[in-house]
């Protein structure tokens, strides 16, 4: 039995930084690469569950990513997981998160898994799409931003708790195979050790190319989605008080209106 | 924050080390400072120092630096109220062979020579101290009880806050862009805030100080290499009182942290960074490279298998600057005046950042060194370290060596051969083993027929040992030749020569044309900073000759202290003349066969300078030696110095002349009691404590620099004076550093030691101090006793030299 975990390599801001030329994202000369915080803690989660259940589950690590992401794997392989898949293909510059899970989605297919954990979401762009996407993809079930896990391999199903908005709780029985998102503090996730980053230099991370995944670049390109047009710091805008009568006021009040609306007489 | 148009200091870097000189000139009452951080403080290299506090180093003016450091990181949290992380909780430092051993001893007595406490400890007694730790392959260990660590980042800031309450200004986020020079001197910087003018200029920027230098063509010779270490989760076991341990033979160390452990090392192949890569950024680490790193964790899970399994919560990979010879780099730039540098501390720049920010600010207002700092004088570099090629060479040597044993006259060998003199094949062919100093192959022995010209090291008898008794034996019996083309050679030319060298001179240099002068040169304290001989060439040339390793040093001074105005130029000439010394009782038969010149006693006496031919070459003879016999320092024009060596071999043939080399020198001149400047003589000692008193003019009325210094200390007893020791027991070997007893009372340590093969002893200098006074009967009197590698041994003590006291020899 198969567990995979879809981990993504981000980037972390300096307090300093400059956006890059094209204006599309920060310059990466400003950034730590680091691997994704809610991914994190989909991994120990996938490893406690190999620890419960005994010695016949296999823990695989994947990511879309370059060369600079297997520096993520190998930490996921030196936590515990048993090998890694990383691919990458020129298409996916500046991919969004539908090209990804596109990418995953086929990985998923390949590796055949009996459940797919990720995190919620990246920690630089934000979208929680990845996952559910490739549960879309799959025509798999799916929960998102899950709490806590009991998943039994035996009964090909997962009782998993998520979390709403207000603080409520939803607790659902899910059919196996399927896609969960997991949520931060569902755990306390493991440092690696010595013993496990000598062990992970011996694991396995295989880079399959798209032919053999069955897709192509063609496809993956027009699974995009959205496409970043400006990546910029918003201006802070300062408080100020209007003065004035009362038609003072609010003759300024509406140039102002008009003026952010951007209407020109 | 806007910027003062003006200020008496700029420190240029907001580490520990910029933010230390700055507390320290408030301390000494300048407060018109101001510190410019490009982006913010400690987050250069400080922040990410690993944080251990050591203090014993070779050198006991360094050991104190250190000392003063634990001094003031003592009190720094209760003067500030910024947490510091201080705590001396020790240093525990393991062997595993017995080399190790055997320095770790020869360290504790180090250590004691020093006032250091350090003791010997069983591996058992180590345990209990660290007992994490496996001890199967220890042989012992050292514990340094006043040894600790410390937090750098933290230290940091305390002493910004002691800075800023002292009346100095710091600017974040402030980058200079230009130094701005007028008259030889710092006049001012330009920064992305504006101008500000200043006096003098303080250069703190860590691993862009060779960067930043360059902006002012001053050469800061270091190295950004990476080093890396892990930082664990909290391990059972493991508690805030342990020791910080160094395991060298693993060539790793340790700390404690938050109930877990910080473990680096020292590889022997350290990876470059180049620190103008990238955009600047403040708290910038390194992509930690772990398959680089695995070769250390191997070998720390061996000592520490609590490491196996312990959570790594991060594996930093810091870049650091480190100088190709391990030592930091301190003073006031030799190429500009006013330029002050504080950089490259390999790696130990938390344990010195309190004693070098303290040395540094009394170095800036005092106008001169406070006490005898050259093992991290900026002056000691000189032309091979401008270049970036061999000094990384150089530099990750020296990294891979940070804990392998250091042996007794050990050579390093990155960047070389890099100064021939015209004799090096010669003298290869000849069989030399070469050492190297500022760059220059210098032939320190010369194998007989059947041995291979290379060292082999060890704590006992070298396997030089036989061969250099040869060569020291055909000086005293025959007759040697030595190149000493390495040595560095001055002309100061000009109407006011006479009167820059009468102010800068002890000893009288106003002396006829054809006279040479053996001097010191004094600071104003009345320590050593130059010993050296002036030859008179004519009346407006003198020929100045001295150490290898002193010519950045030695010219920086004369030059320095040459009165304003002066009408008289000091120009380097070391690369312009070889020099061929021969030396030994039948010297002058040899030379006589190769010139017309009259070379007699009464034609050219001792201490004198002459233009010879010799063999066709126009030599300047100076009749001078380190050695103890007749002889000749023959200078001559390099291109004609290989026809020279070969007619000198030639004739001396029949004479027994030999090939000799430093090693030799070295023994010669313990015999003779000529005292080697850097170690016997230092700007910490003076003239009248070193025994030279001789060659001091205090009989004239002519002013010198040092001289109320002089005439000060000649009315107080003094508190130290050199003597001579020899040691009978041909087991033991004598390396400096040596503690000396007195009736059972420490009293000081060797400054040199070595082997006379003539008087057949081994032979030590060192200073005997009494707070008393020491005079020549309180020397002279007292049973002796050396501590040597812990044991002590029995020493009798010499006033006078050993071997040919009367200078019947050198005047025959």
């Amino acid at each position: 039995m198969r567990i995979l975990v879809g981990v993504k390599q981000v980037l972390n801001l300096d307090e300093e930084f400059e956006m890059r030329g094209d204006g599309l994202d920060v310059d990466q000369d400003y950034c730590d690469r680091a691997l994704n915080e809610w991914d994190d803690y989909a991994l120990e989660e996938a490893l406690r569950i190999r620890e419960r259940g005994g010695g016949d589950i296999e823990v695989v690590a994947a990511t879309v990513g370059g060369e600079e992401a297997t520096a993520e794997l190998r930490k996921c392989l030196a936590k515990g997981a048993d090998r890694g898949v990383r691919v990458w293909d020129d298409c996916l510059r500046d991919c969004d998160g539908m090209m990804v899970a596109h990418v995953l989605a086929a990985i998923v297919r390949r590796e055949d898994p009996a459940l797919v954990l990720t995190g919620v979401q990246g920690a630089d762009h934000g979208q929680a799409q990845t996952g559910v996407a490739v549960a879309a993809l799959l025509g798999w079930p799916w929960a998102a931003v899950v709490r806590a896990l009991e998943f039994s391999a035996d009964a090909g199903e997962a009782i998993a708790r998520r979390e709403l908005e207000g603080g409520l709780e939803e607790c659902i029985r899910i059919r196996c195979p399927a896609v969960l998102t997991i949520q931060v503090g569902i755990n306390t996730p493991r440092y690696a050790s010595l013993r496990g980053v000598t062990q992970a230099a011996g694991r396995p991370v295989d880079t399959p190319a798209f032919e053999r995944l069955g897709i192509d670049a063609a496809a993956i390109a027009s699974a995009r989605a959205s496409r970043v047009r400006r990546m910029y710091v918003p201006q802070k805008p300062r408080p100020r008080m209007i003065e004035g009568s009362v038609r003072e006021q609010a003759a300024e009040l509406a140039a102002l209106i008009r003026d952010i609306r951007g209407d020109r007489r | 924050m806007t910027l003062p148009g003006s200020t008496r200091v700029v420190i240029v870097g907001g580490g520990i080390i910029g933010c230390s000189v700055a507390y320290h000139l408030a301390r000494l009452g300048w407060k018109d400072v101001v510190l410019l951080e490009r982006l913010k403080l400690a987050g250069g290299t400080s922040f990410h120092a690993a944080g251990l506090v050591g203090q014993l180093r070779t050198s006991a003016s360094i050991t104190q630096l250190l000392g003063h450091s634990v001094a003031l990181y003592k009190t720094l949290e209760a003067e500030t109220g910024q947490a510091t992380g201080w705590k001396m909780n020790g240093g525990l430092r393991l062997a595993c062979t017995d080399a190790r051993m055997t320095e770790l001893r020869r360290q504790a007595t180090t250590a004691r020579s020093f006032g250091l406490e350090m003791h010997l400890l069983t591996p058992t007694e180590a345990k209990a101290l660290w007992p994490l730790m496996e001890i199967d392959d220890v042989v012992g260990a050292a514990f340094l009880p006043t040894d600790g660590q410390a937090n750098p980042a933290d230290i940091t800031q305390a002493l910004a806050i002691g800075a800023r309450r002292g009346g100095v200004t710091i600017i974040e986020g402030c980058r200079v862009t230009a130094v701005e020079i007028a008259g030889g001197r710092v006049a001012a910087v330009a920064t992305s805030m504006g101008r500000i003018a200043c006096e003098v200029l303080v250069n703190c920027c860590g691993q862009w100080a060779r960067e930043f230098g360059r902006l002012a063509g001053v050469n800061v010779p270091l190295v950004s290499l990476q080093h890396q270490y892990v930082i664990t989760d909290p391990i059972d076991g493991v508690v805030p009182t342990m020791p910080t341990l160094r395991d060298p033979d693993r060539l790793t160390y340790y700390k404690e942290e938050v109930g877990g452990l910080v473990m680096g090392g020292y590889e022997p192949d350290p990876i470059r960074h180049d620190p103008r890569k990238g955009p600047p950024r403040a708290f910038r680490l390194l992509e930690p490279n772990w398959a680089h790193f695995q070769q250390l964790t191997d070998m720390a899970i061996g000592r520490v298998p609590a490491l196996e399994t312990a959570g790594i919560r991060q594996l930093v990979n810091g870049a650091e600057s480190f100088t190709p010879d391990g030592n930091f780099i301190l003073g006031e730039a030799p190429e500009l005046r006013n330029y002050y540098v504080a950089a490259g501390f390999n790696a130990f720049g938390i344990a010195s950042a309190g004693g070098a920010g303290k040395a540094l600010a009394e170095w800036i207002v005092g106008g001169e060194a406070p006490y005898d700092l050259w093992p991290v004088d900026i002056r000691r570099f000189g032309r091979p370290h401008g270049d970036s090629g061999w000094l990384h060479a150089r530099t990750v040597e020296m990294y891979g060596k940070h804990y392998t044993v250091a042996w007794p006259h050990e050579e390093h060998h990155g960047g070389r051969p890099l100064r021939r003199s015209p004799l090096y094949d010669r003298l290869k062919a000849a069989g030399a083993c070469f050492g190297e100093k500022l760059g220059w192959e210098r032939p320190n022995w010369f194998a007989p027929a059947g041995q291979t010209p290379e060292d082999a090291y060890g704590f006992g008898r070298q396997n030089w040992f036989a061969a250099v008794g040869e060569e020291h034996r055909a000086v005293r019996e025959r007759v040697g030749l030595f190149d000493q083309s390495s040595f560095a050679k001055f002309l100061l030319i000009g109407r006011d020569a006479e009167s820059c060298l009468a102010w800068i001179c002890a000893n009288d240099t106003s002396r006829p044309p054809g006279s040479l002068t053996y001097t010191q040169m004094l600071n104003s304290r009345g320590g050593i900073e130059c010993d050296l001989t002036v030859a008179r060439l004519a009346e407006d040339r003198f020929y100045i000759v001295t150490g290898t390793g002193f010519a950045t040093h030695d010219f920086d001074w004369i030059r320095r202290n040459m009165p304003a105005g002066a009408r008289a130029e000091l120009i380097d000439v070391t690369s312009a003349n070889a020099v061929l010394s021969l030396f030994g009782p039948r010297a002058r038969t040899v030379l006589s066969g190769l010139c017309e010149d009259d070379v007699s006693n009464a034609a050219f006496p001792f201490a004198t300078a002459r233009p010879l031919h010799v063999a066709g070459a126009p030599v300047t003879a100076l009749r001078v030696t380190y050695v103890g016999e007749l002889g000749w320092e023959l200078h001559v024009p390099v291109e004609f110095a290989v026809s020279l060596y070969d007619a000198l071999i030639a004739a001396g043939r029949p004479h027994g002349i030999a090939n000799c080399g430093y090693r030799a020198i070295e023994s010669l001149r313990l015999e003779k009691g000529y005292r080697a400047w850097g170690a016997d003589i230092t700007p910490g000692s003076t003239p009248l404590e070193a025994g030279l008193g001789w060659a001091v003019k205090l009989g004239t009325d002519i002013p010198f620099l040092g001289r109320e210094a002089l005439i000060d200390q000649r009315q107080h007893p003094l508190a130290k004076g050199l003597a001579c020791f020899t040691v009978d027991d041909p087991e033991v070997v004598l390396l400096g550093r040596e503690t000396i007893y007195r009736n059972g009372e420490r009293v000081g340590w060797l400054t040199s030691g070595g082997f006379g093969y003539t008087v057949n002893a081994n032979i030590g200098y060192g200073y005997v101090r009494n707070p008393d006074g020491v005079d020549r009967g309180h020397l002279g009197t007292g049973d002796y006793e050396l501590e040597v590698a812990t044991e002590r041994v029995p020493a009798r003590v010499h006033l006078r030299p050993l071997y040919d006291p009367a200078m019947e020899r050198i005047k025959a």
